[in-house]
């Protein structure tokens, strides 16, 4: 197996910076910009604050422990939910036998391992439908799909099995509304919805989208106590007692619920992730012919771009990425041109990846853990001027919006069966 | 060092005229309709990459901190421009 002209396995950052294993000169290191602050998982499973231009190396693993490093990549953002917790109105009201809400509560950390800064909620004893709100109506900024989600973390004693999240009030609006989710079981109950285990407790629960209409942008999102799943009908003795916490609401536009995005009296948008380097490492892109590699953990539905070699704008590309669908597509093309999709894969699961593209005009092959996903003898829309800079994610392009666990370049098309072995899992 | 400045527009057709042929690097978010005071104006805030475009100062606005909207982690920063331009007496 050749070695790769560029390795960059997300360890070593300053700010600004993203060091790469090879080449050692420096010339391949990343440039990182990001305006603005954003969050990650630190070492420590807990949900922390990451300063501008400082590269997101997220310690996120599915099953509520801290996994290995990821370069966490995102496009732009914004938390409509007002307010840290505001989810503070209850229906019917707490004297009336509904939910009673304490804020500031001490009984467990959050997950950023901050103390008083979640809510508890616990049922009372009226009958039919318990929910809490959303103080004031909650308006985004523009029409389209939207999601809805929160950190939630059963009570000690009488845990609240069963609840939903539900967009109300959104005239016009289309789609699931009411999404729901076993908290016993860490499941999510309603197609499209999706939940996520933070350790200690923790679920992050994520509403399945919903889309906005533009004539009415202001509404309500709840959080309810469920008795079953689509059973939010509570008989006579209410839900007496159950309990649940939540901290972290958030509401974002578009299908995916992004890293969390802290608020105070305002919504609040936070920058996307570009990182790329451009310059010198034109010696470590292939030029005639190459091969693109990048191990990814695929955990959302959603369409953007992996990785891509370019002439530093998009006239020229050669590039591998993903579709909502999670199929696979290696895309490229040549000033004067139109993208050309050379190759499309079957779809994939959710999870880690290995993925690489090798390349020379007319012979491309594109291998998925270890497997062929297609190949392409196209040998018009092959890149006419020389590749100067390598993208792992920037505004030109879709960001990713997922984690990078490793990505490399090579100088040679690698054969299939260096394809094959290289993206083996 | 990026500038966080917020801005209003008569309407919204005099905002698309001067963002659209805006070369500058920034993140724009698009807030619409929001201030009760003047219901036909249209709001933007704008996370200027370096210095906000001279053209576009006679567009600020200065909400009370931090409006409806802020960056992640610009808070502070808009806070104190708000007292130094927006409020000069209170220097």
């Amino acid at each position: 197996m050749p070695t790769p002209s560029l390795l960059i396995v997300p360890a070593r950052f300053k700010s600004g910076k993203l060091y790469s294993q090879i080449p050692t000169s420096g010339a391949g290191d990343f440039t990182v910009t990001r305006a603005t602050n954003a969050t990650r998982v630190n070492a420590s499973g807990l949900i922390e604050s990451v300063a501008s231009g400082i590269p997101r190396l997220d310690y996120f693993a599915s099953d509520g422990t801290v996994g290995c490093p990821a370069l966490l990549v995102e496009p732009s953002g914004t938390n409509f939910a007002r307010g840290v917790e505001l989810l503070n109105t209850p229906t019917p009201a707490t004297a009336s036998g509904g939910i009673t809400i304490t804020t500031g509560s001490t009984d467990f950390l959050a997950p950023d391992g901050s103390s008083g800064t979640i809510t508890k909620y616990v049922g009372g004893t009226a009958s039919g439908a318990n929910f809490v709100e959303y103080v004031s109506s909650i308006s985004v900024s523009a029409s389209g799909v939207h999601t809805f989600s929160a950190f939630v973390k059963t009570g000690a004693t009488n845990p609240l099995t069963f609840c939903a999240l539900q967009f109300a009030l959104y005239s016009a609006a289309s789609g699931t509304n009411t999404s729901y989710f076993n908290l016993a079981s860490g499941t999510a109950l309603t197609a499209g919805a999706t939940i996520q285990n933070y350790g200690n407790g923790w679920y992050r629960i994520i509403s399945a989208p919903y889309t906005i209409a533009a004539g009415d942008l202001a509404g309500s999102i709840r959080l309810i106590f469920a008795e079953a799943n689509n059973d939010v009908n509570w008989p006579a003795s209410g839900a007496l007692d159950l309990t649940v916490y939540a901290w972290g609401i958030q509401l974002d536009a578009g299908s995916v619920a992004t890293s969390y995005i802290p608020t105070t009296t305002g919504s609040v948008t936070r920058n996307a992730d570009v990182v790329s380097v451009t310059g010198a490492v034109s010696g470590s892109i292939g030029q005639t012919q190459g091969t693109i590699y990048a191990e990814v953990d695929v955990r959302n539905l959603f369409a953007g771009s992996l990785l891509v070699v370019d002439d530093g704008d998009t006239s020229d590309f050669i590039a591998i990425g993903r579709l909502a669908n999670l199929t696979i597509r290696a895309q490229i093309r040549r000033a004067g041109g139109s993208t050309t999709t050379i190759i499309t894969s079957s779809a994939v699961a959710l999870g880690v990846h290995k993925i690489a593209l090798a390349y020379t005009n007319g012979d491309y092959a594109l291998y998925i853990d270890g497997v062929s996903a297609g190949t392409s003898t196209n040998s018009t829309n092959y890149p006419a001027t020389s590749l100067t800079q390598c993208v792992l994610s920037n505004t030109n392009y879709v960001p990713f919006n997922d984690r990078i666990l490793d990505a490399a370049l090579y100088t040679t098309r690698l054969s299939n069966a260096e394809l094959a072995a290289l993206t083996s899992l | 060092m990026a500038t966080f400045r917020k801005y209003e527009f008569a309407v919204y057709a005099d905002f698309r005229t001067i963002y659209d042929a805006e070369a500058s690097p920034n993140t724009c978010v698009e807030l619409g309709r929001v201030n009760p005071d003047n219901p036909k104006a249209y709001c933007v805030d704008i996370l200027w990459e370096g210095e906000e475009p001279s053209y576009w100062v006679r567009h600020q606005v200065w909400p009370t901190p931090c409006g409806v909207h802020s960056f992640l982690g610009w808070d502070a920063q808009y806070e104190a421009d708000y007292k130094e331009f927006a409020t000069p007496q209170s220097k």
